[in-house]
């Protein structure tokens, strides 16, 4: 069988990844940032760092959770240099916020997240939402198993105080 | 299966039921492989800023709905274009508009655009209308001529909103047009309750620049 054309190749991987892992990356990133436009931007560098990076992937096993990693590293980094949006267009108040953020989640839990810690907040993302292993979560986070587990069970352990599952 | 396994199932559970209205839309997945395939490409538009219809709130408070869009256009554009964000090239607008709370609602959104064909517009919205249950919310795609700016207002028996956002970089517009996603809230989110709108039938009325030509998409809320 005759080889695809490398361009032919490239076009394929770009396709099964934005298909695969662009949902899953934005909802990612989205839950990093709480801000639809901001997440759109998180996964466009992400998924575009990741492309030029793609060389380095050597099991491709381990490409979904190499690449949702890359994610939330971004997604972290663009929350350090957050910039603050000009007063007069800045949410100012419940009626003025941005409107994907209340629908995206229940406001229970969002309030639930929000009372935990950042680095609590982080596991509770790889290693809760996206499944990440606990040595994938330590790798992305650049932390140690041990933390993981550690972090993940104080989390758990605050969520427990002040959040209930819906019941369907 | 012990206490913390259970919380973390139903912890997934219900973050991927929450998200899972949030996804990329079809503009912005052949945006994307564009930009893999070409990296160092522009982003997809990224416009954004917020209209806020409540008396005394905000430099726009006040204004009529045609001074406001150009307020809000030459307040976003005129920023962006001199001072670029280091970390965000190509700025995305999308407004939303809250009329008073308590008051049967009329409100305003835009994204503007240069070099609008004013005789030709082109207005075209899918789909016309929709029946909703209260705190439901619909996305419209509305299509124009390349260039075109569109402006959404609502009318109806309460406080409602929409917004509207480019799905296509202006770059790429092709001769068929530029398409708009224009989303109805579904609530009102004036004060801090959420409540959902009144029921009733609303109007999402669609205009492009000076153009006559006007498309109006009902909304039921039951």
């Amino acid at each position: 069988m005759a080889s695809k054309r490398p361009d032919a190749e490239a076009e394929a991987l770009a396709e099964r990844w934005v298909e695969l892992y662009g949902d899953v990356a934005l909802r990612t990133a989205y839950l990093f940032l709480r801000d639809r436009g901001l997440a759109e931007d998180c996964v466009q560098d992400a998924l575009v760092s990741a492309w030029r990076a793609r060389a380095r992937l050597r099991d491709q096993r381990a490409e979904r959770a190499w690449l949702l990693a890359i994610v939330a590293n971004t997604a972290r980094s663009h929350l350090r240099r957050r910039v603050p949006i000009p007063t007069d267009l800045a949410p100012q108040d419940p009626a003025t916020r941005d409107p994907f953020t209340d629908m995206a989640l229940s406001a229970d839990l969002r309030r639930a997240l929000d009372r935990l810690p950042r680095d609590q907040q982080e596991v509770i993302i790889l290693r809760v939402y996206l499944d990440l292993s606990v040595e994938e979560t330590a790798r992305a986070l650049k932390v140690a198993q041990g933390t993981v587990k550690s972090r993940l069970s104080r989390a758990l352990e605050a969520l427990r105080l002040v959040w209930i599952p819906t019941t369907d | 299966m012990d206490s913390d396994d259970r919380l973390i199932e139903e912890l997934r559970g219900e973050l991927h039921r929450s998200l899972s209205a949030v996804r990329l839309e079809h503009g912005q997945r052949e945006a994307l492989k564009r930009r893999l395939l070409a990296t160092g490409g522009p982003r997809w538009p990224r416009w954004r800023g917020i209209l806020s219809g409540r008396p005394g709130r905000g430099a726009l408070a006040g204004m009529t709905g045609v001074a406001a869009a150009f307020a809000i256009a030459a307040a976003v554009f005129i920023p962006l274009a001199t001072t670029p964000h280091p970390a965000n090239s190509s700025p995305r607008l999308g407004l939303a508009l809250q009329p008073p709370s308590g008051i049967a609602g009329s409100g305003h959104a835009a994204v503007a655009a240069p070099g609008c064909p004013a005789r030709r517009p082109n207005l075209a919205a899918s789909p016309s209308q929709a029946q909703l249950g209260p705190g439901q919310s619909v996305r419209f795609t509305v299509q124009v001529a390349a260039g075109c700016a569109l402006s959404a207002s609502v009318t109806g028996p309460g406080p409602a909103a929409v917004t509207v956002r480019p799905l296509a970089t202006p770059s790429r517009e092709g001769r068929s047009g530029i398409s708009f996603l224009v989303t109805w809230i579904g609530r009102t989110r004036v004060g801090s309750d959420g409540r959902p709108v009144a029921s009733g039938t609303y109007r999402i009325t669609l205009a492009v620049g000076s153009a006559r030509e006007r498309e109006t998409i009902t909304v039921t809320v039951r």
